[in-house]
């Protein structure tokens, strides 16, 4: 009888929630963001800059990360003048899109927070001609 | 880029929320985003053009 020896062996650690979290975030903004979607370190705050053009042909750049307990969305372009009500458009004083209640106005998941941000995109888009924000 | 869209998509949407149904079942009733940031709803395409959609979640817009 042969005697087995191991070839390698496995390290029985668990990938940490955050590494684990990122692989999955990875893997998601490759199927559903924008080919032109950047991953970017800002201010030590780790996401993804995406650019987004609403039916009406407004250019849009939105920067997507999680902020510990839910995915959140903060608009960097275009600018927000003093002129626009944030209360009226769902968005935080810091430019964050507010997209409900919980989870301090973040997304549970990124795919969420993506799909919701097009649609704050649209309905922004509206605000600017008509100000009033149509849903 | 179509204001038709964004009228449709505002109907779906108010529908939706005054019914309380912030993902429905009914194809005609969901709002979908391509991978470039499109909006697309649910009845206008068919089950293979529907695989790199990713569907939105309805709720109500909170202010900040």
């Amino acid at each position: 009888m042969t005697s087995w020896l191991p070839r390698s062996t496995v390290h029985h650690a668990t990938f940490r929630s955050g590494s684990a979290r990122l692989l999955r975030d990875h893997a998601s903004v490759e199927l559903n963001l924008p080919g032109a979607t950047r991953h970017l370190i800002v201010d030590g705050v780790r996401g993804w800059l995406y650019p987004l053009s609403s039916e009406l042909g407004d250019p849009f750049e939105l920067f997507l990360f999680f902020d510990g307990s839910a995915y959140q969305v903060k608009v960097v372009s275009p600018a927000l003048s003093g002129e626009v009500d944030t209360h009226a458009c769902h968005l935080f004083s810091d430019g964050r899109i507010c997209f409900g209640q919980s989870d301090g106005g973040g997304m549970p998941t990124l795919l969420e927070a993506y799909t919701r941000s097009v649609l704050w995109a649209n309905g922004y888009s509206v605000y600017l001609r008509t100000s009033s924000f149509p849903f | 880029m179509s204001q038709p869209v964004l009228d449709k998509l505002r109907d779906v949407v108010l529908d939706n929320r005054q019914r309380r149904d912030e993902r429905p079942s009914e194809r005609g009733k969901q709002v979908l985003v391509d991978p470039s940031g499109r909006i697309v709803i649910g009845d206008a395409v068919d089950d293979e053009e529907r695989l790199p959609l990713s569907e939105v979640h309805q709720a109500v817009f909170a202010a900040g």
